[in-house]
């Protein structure tokens, strides 16, 4: 079983944070938020909350500007970054849990996660497993016997391909079902949005995602049902009901945080407005609501703090990938 | 025989044509039906492929690189139309070559080496179901993320071959339903046509069966199919065979009885005289003429003997006959007859050429004839005449005279001999007590027998010379 333990981290990083009305330095010109994924996904919905915050908190004038980068998950964004645009001051992209773990496995080419400059984690968020509204399936366990009973059959949806976070979490519990995850049939989609659209369209038969983008897309009227969520325990308001995947008998949670780098080559002071930036907007009064609206909870961590929270993060999940013998020679 | 020979020989002509002919067409429509499939299934998957081709072409239009990432707008929709004419599973796999991107069906098997703007399609398995993928690669201009080597795209879509499957085996049904077809058609007509082919032969055994039991006349062989032709030949030279036997035993029963009558009725006329005779003296006379009738009667039935032999020579003359030396059978001859030759004062002289061969015919034969022309001779030669018998070569045959000083033959004889025709019995009697009018029939029926030939002629200087001619092969006579 997996555990990144945010507590932990979260605690560390609470004596880092001052609380500063004013940011030295100047604004970045042309500010922009790199979503790498296809709209619709977590990427986007992170985009979208910096955006949010960052306005409401009167840092920047004008909205950031939110753009999509779709390719292999962040990996094109990433080398994108790094190799092309790695001195943009303006640019931050967003990132995931998903995205270190693809980094453990060296899916993001030939750079490791010293190749970009971390700025903040925003929130987390937790794995879940949706399926259409008028699915036969009512629990987890339930799938994972259709999936035993004939692996061709059962579709996967996730975002991102065999390796990525979403397939972990289908072959974690693949794993904790007694299941060879290798029978398992997987189709890959350029984050979590596109996958909810094949949902829709009876494609596939259920979608490994997050809470974040699934609840994004319910609420926005798509007919689709939680069956589980890869939490320690059961998340509050309307997702109270849905339960978590411990309850249904596979204990298994996926934290996933999000946040924010920028390219090897911005200046410190731009790298140092950033992560005061965020540090501002996510102590403003508004920002939990704007959490909560998202289905996402607090992990604020910025700078130097959040380097090395990465860098933890990345060597677990090698430790992971190599259990699923995963990592990229 | 044996029985396997019993049974190959009562085999059906239509059987023994189907044995030789049902296996080399069930052969050939075999290896016509493989080759119909491969065909078929060339036909096939260049049809499907290139649904396949626009449905990879589709895709790549949904392919945007403008963003500087790549997105592929979900080409579910398009699939949708796609499976509209294909019952079967559509997938599909977007890939960059640097493994970065890869959306779609990421266990699809790999594909095989791609070369640039070329397509390729293959079978492959998927999830133990079988795939048709057709795989295309392009090269990415510019490169993603400003990647130095060339980048390429990589397109595959897959589809289950149910649907082509379904349509191979329709095709397939149909042309074997037709080929068996075909054969069976052949076979209906190949026994029609052994039964048209083989109805003059039924026609033929309707007309023999329908003739007389003594109706020896050759076959009409018009209209006969030309591979029995020689059958019939056969059969007539078997007719004619027995024809030519059954005229010989005809020919020598007539003779038989025809010179038999004679003597027999003379004898009855002495017996009747005798008995109303009372001298002894005259009943002695009587009987003495009645026993030089027998006597000749005798000799008679002696010569239609070797007639009958003669006659029969044909059937009994084998491959390895007699050497005979020409000397010895000519004074063996003269020794049989100087007897009578010297009561007349006949003097009998032999000439033999000093280059005569041994010859091969049957000995007995050979003497009889010339014992016959000799006999002859010496009853038609006056007394104190010379007969001469001479052997010697010709060309390519031996030649033996026998040369009387008598009265000769009519022309009228000597042409109807010449001409082939049966010596006249009843006509053609020479003058003479003692002739039974047989012998220049039996010599002609030996030489005949011997493969030569007897030729008659009167000599200039008065006589009659008799020939006859043996050639050196000795030919075995043949019955046509």
């Amino acid at each position: 079983m997996i555990r990144i333990d945010m507590m932990r981290a979260a605690a560390l990083a609470a004596p880092a944070m001052i609380l500063s009305s004013t940011i030295a330095f100047a604004q970045p010109e042309n500010p922009e938020c790199i979503a790498p994924a296809q709209p619709g996904g977590g990427f986007d919905i992170t985009c979208k909350l910096a955006q949010a915050a960052l306005t409401e908190a009167g840092i920047l004038e004008s909205p950031l500007r939110v753009s999509y980068m779709p390719g292999g998950i962040g990996a094109v964004a990433y080398s994108t970054v790094v190799g092309q645009r790695s001195d943009e001051p303006g640019t931050i992209v967003a990132f995931s849990s998903g995205s270190l773990l693809n980094l453990a496995q060296g899916k993001f080419g030939d750079h490791d996660e010293n190749a970009v400059r971390w700025v903040a984690s925003i929130g987390t968020d937790y794995g879940a497993v949706v399926v259409p509204a008028d699915s036969p399936w009512e629990s987890l366990g339930q799938m994972m016997d259709a999936i035993k009973a004939d692996p061709g059959s059962v579709i996967l949806g996730a975002g991102g391909t065999i390796g990525s976070q979403d397939w972990m979490k289908a072959a974690l519990t693949a794993r904790a079902a007694g299941i060879d995850h290798k029978t398992m049939r997987f189709v890959a989609f350029e984050g979590g949005g596109d996958c909810a659209t094949a949902l829709q369209g009876g494609h596939v038969q259920a979608c490994m995602q997050d809470v974040g983008d699934s609840q994004a897309a319910i609420d926005g009227g798509a007919p689709l049902k939680l069956l589980a969520i890869f939490a320690p325990e059961r998340l509050s308001g309307k997702l109270a009901e849905v339960p978590t995947a411990k309850e249904q008998g596979f204990d298994i949670q996926w934290p996933i945080v999000r946040g924010f780098y920028v390219g090897p080559d911005v200046s410190d002071e731009d790298y140092a407005w950033w992560a005061e930036a965020f540090q501002k907007a996510m102590a403003a009064p508004g920002y939990a609501a704007l959490l909560e609206s998202r289905n996402l909870l607090p992990m604020p961590m910025t700078g130097e703090e959040l380097d090395s929270f990465v860098k933890s993060a990345v060597e677990d999940y090698r430790t992971l990938a190599a259990e699923f013998q995963l990592v990229q020679q | 025989m044996s029985a396997s020979r019993t049974e190959a020989t009562e085999r059906p002509l239509w059987k023994t044509l189907a044995l030789w002919t049902l296996p080399t067409l069930l052969f050939l429509m075999t290896a016509s039906l493989l080759l119909t499939v491969q065909s078929l299934r060339d036909v096939a998957d260049s049809a499907y492929d290139r649904s396949l081709r626009g449905a990879i072409r589709a895709i790549d239009l949904r392919v945007s690189t403008e963003s500087g990432g790549l997105g592929v707008e979900l080409p579910y929709p398009l699939f949708e139309s796609f499976q509209a004419t294909a019952d079967g599973e559509i997938l599909f796999r977007v890939s960059t070559d640097d493994g970065l991107v890869q959306i779609g069906e990421p266990l699809l098997p790999p594909p095989p080496p791609l070369k640039p703007e070329e397509f390729v399609f293959y079978d492959a398995t998927y999830f133990d179901r079988p795939i048709r993928v057709g795989a295309y690669m392009r090269p990415l201009d510019p490169p993603l993320y400003g990647a130095s080597g060339g980048q390429n795209l990589v397109i595959e879509i897959a589809e289950t071959t149910e649907s082509r499957d379904a349509f191979l085996h329709t095709v397939m049904t149909r042309t074997m339903l037709r080929d068996l077809t075909a054969l069976i058609a052949a076979m209906v007509l190949l026994s029609l046509g052994v039964h048209a082919g083989l109805r003059p032969l039924r026609s033929l055994r309707d007309r023999l069966d329908r003739r007389a039991s003594d109706d020896l006349r050759q076959l009409d062989p018009t209209g006969l199919p030309r591979e029995v032709q020689p059958l019939v030949t056969s059969v007539n030279r078997l007719v004619d065979r027995h024809r030519a036997q059954g005229e010989a035993q005809r020919r020598f029963i007539e003779d038989a009885s025809h010179q038999l009558k004679t003597p027999l009725a003379v004898l009855r006329a002495q017996i009747d005289r005798a008995r109303q005779l009372d001298d002894t003296g005259q009943i002695q006379d009587v009987l003495a003429a009645m026993r030089e009738i027998v006597d000749r009667s005798a000799h008679l039935t002696s010569q239609l003997l070797s007639l009958a032999h003669a006659r029969n020579a044909a059937m009994w003359i084998d491959g390895a006959p007699d050497r005979v030396d020409a000397h010895a059978l000519l004074d063996s001859v003269v020794r049989l007859h100087v007897g009578p030759a010297r009561q007349r004062r006949i003097l009998l002289e032999v000439e033999v050429s000093p280059e005569m061969r041994p010859l091969h015919v049957p000995e007995a034969l050979l003497f009889e004839a010339v014992s016959n022309l000799l006999g002859n001779a010496i009853n038609a030669s006056p007394r104190g005449a010379t007969i001469v018998l001479t052997a010697c070569r010709g060309r390519h045959e031996t030649l033996i005279e026998v040369r009387d000083a008598g009265p000769g033959l009519s022309d009228a004889l000597l042409r109807q001999l010449a001409s082939g025709q049966r010596f006249n019995l009843a006509g053609g009697r020479r003058a003479g007590t003692d002739s039974t009018g047989l012998g220049l029939t039996i010599v002609q029926e030996i030489m005949k027998s011997l493969g030569g030939r007897a030729v008659l002629s009167n000599r200039p200087e008065g006589g009659l010379s008799a020939v006859l001619h043996l050639p050196d092969r000795q030919e075995r006579l043949k019955a046509d």
